[in-house]
C-alpha cells in the first residue's frame, strides 16, 4: 500500500483558527470545525480534500506557518470526505 | 518546490505570539519564500528590528537578528552594513516604529541610499503598546488615544521614502500575499534603499474600534482599499481618496550606493 500523502495538511498544533485560509480557498477544502484545544474554540479541518487544486492561496496567506500543501505533480494517496481510499497523480 | 519553512523558522519558538489572523505572519511567510527563492543562505542575512508587534518576527527567523531599541533599528542596520558590506540587511518594522519613533533615521537612510531593505508593516496603530494611534492611522478612525475619531492626516509612505532618496519604494498588502511576495523579492536582490509598505490588519487594536474585529473582514477591507497602479491612473483625484496605491511604485538603478561610496572613497584616500 502507498504511503499516505494528503493535498492540503494542517497543523494543529499552530494552527489558531483564524478563518483567514477558508476566506481564501476557491474549491472550500477546508472548514472551521469545533473542537476544544484553542482559544476560539475551534479548528480547521480538512473536510474536501478531493477538491484541492493544489493552487496554494491558503499556504501563502496563512499567517501561522500552519498549512502545507503539497506540489502540483506529486502523487497523492488519501481518504476522501466519503471514506473511500483515493489516488490521484496530477 | 514547496518551501520548506522550518530551514529558515526556530522551530522550537512557534506557535507564533501574534493573534490569531494577525498579518505579521504573513508578510514574515512571503519574506522567508522571497529568501528561498533567491537562494540566499541564513548566514549571510542579517535582519534588525525595533519594538513592535510585528518586530518580534526577528526571534523566530534562524539568521543573525538583532532585536533592538524602539525606532532605532534602521541605524542599527545602517552600522552593520558599513561594518559587512556583502551582507543582506533586512529591517522588518511597524508603522509607528519607522515612521513616528524612528522617522528621522528612516528618512536619513533613504537619503543616503544604503543598501537596506525596510519592510514596513503597516497595520495602521501601535499594536503591542495599547492602540494608540500612529502617523498611519487612517483620518477618521478610532484608536485608544483618538477615542473620537482621529483628526491628524497621515502620511504616505511611498511618497515619503521617494522624496527622501530611497530607490525602490513598492507597495502591497496581506489580501495580495503572492503579489507582495515577488515585491519583496524585488527589494531584496535591488541594490539601494528599498522600501516595502505592507499594509497589514491589526483586527484587535484597530479592527475592534472600528467595527472590523474578524480578521477575515480586516482583510476584505484592505483589498477594497488598495487600487493598483495601472487602476489608480485611471482614477480621479477624489476617487483615489482614501485608497493605497499599490504596486512598484519607484524604481532608480542610476542612483550611487552608499556603501559603494564609502569603498571609492576608501581607496582613493589610500591611492594619494
Amino acid at each position: 500500500m502507498a504511503v499516505e500523502q494528503a493535498p492540503v495538511v494542517v497543523n494543529e498544533d499552530l494552527c489558531t483558527a483564524c478563518g483567514i485560509c477558508i476566506k481564501v480557498c476557491p474549491k472550500n477544502v477546508l472548514e472551521l470545525v469545533e473542537a476544544l484545544h484553542v482559544w476560539t474554540g475551534s479548528m480547521c479541518k480538512v473536510q474536501r480534500p478531493e477538491d484541492c487544486i493544489r493552487c496554494k492561496l491558503c499556504e501563502v496567506a496563512c499567517p501561522h506557518f500552519a498549512i502545507d500543501v503539497v506540489d502540483v505533480g506529486v502523487e497523492l494517496t488519501f481518504t476522501d470526505s466519503k471514506g473511500n481510499q483515493v489516488t490521484k497523480s496530477k | 518546490m514547496a518551501t520548506d519553512y522550518s530551514k529558515y523558522l526556530r522551530m522550537e519558538k512557534l506557535p507564533l505570539y501574534w493573534c490569531p489572523g494577525c498579518g505579521n505572519g504573513t508578510i514574515l511567510k512571503a519574506m522567508i519564500t522571497a529568501i528561498d527563492e533567491l537562494g540566499w543562505q541564513n548566514d549571510d542575512i542579517m535582519m534588525v528590528s525595533g519594538i513592535g508587534c510585528s518586530s518580534r518576527a526577528t526571534g523566530y527567523v534562524d539568521f543573525h537578528t538583532i532585536h533592538t531599541l524602539h525606532g532605532r533599528a534602521v541605524p542599527v542596520a545602517t552600522a552593520i552594513k558599513m561594518c559587512h558590506p556583502d551582507m543582506h540587511v533586512i529591517v522588518f518594522s511597524g508603522d509607528g516604529d519607522s515612521t513616528a519613533i524612528g522617522g528621522n533615521h528612516f528618512i536619513h537612510a533613504c537619503r543616503r541610499n544604503i543598501d537596506l531593505t525596510v519592510i514596513i508593516v503597516d497595520n495602521w496603530i501601535y499594536g503591542m503598546t495599547g492602540g494608540q494611534y500612529s502617523p498611519l492611522t487612517p483620518t477618521g478612525t478610532k484608536a485608544s488615544t483618538m477615542p473620537r475619531g482621529n483628526i491628524d492626516p497621515n502620511f504616505d509612505i511611498a511618497e515619503l521614502a521617494k522624496g527622501a532618496g530611497a530607490t525602490f519604494v513598492a507597495r502591497s498588502s496581506v489580501a495580495d500575499p503572492m503579489i507582495l511576495k515577488n515585491y519583496i523579492k524585488k527589494g531584496l536582490s535591488h541594490k539601494g534603499m528599498s522600501v516595502i509598505d505592507a499594509l497589514s490588519n491589526c483586527h484587535i487594536q484597530w479592527g475592534r474600534r472600528n467595527k472590523y474585529g474578524d480578521p477575515v473582514k480586516l482583510v476584505d477591507l484592505i483589498k477594497e482599499k488598495t487600487v493598483t497602479k495601472a487602476k489608480a491612473a485611471k482614477m480621479s483625484e477624489e476617487e483615489l481618496k482614501g485608497k493605497y496605491v499599490t504596486g512598484i511604485l519607484y524604481e532608480n538603478t542610476a542612483k550611487k550606493e552608499y556603501t559603494q561610496a564609502y569603498k571609492e572613497l576608501v581607496e582613493k584616500a589610500q591611492n594619494e
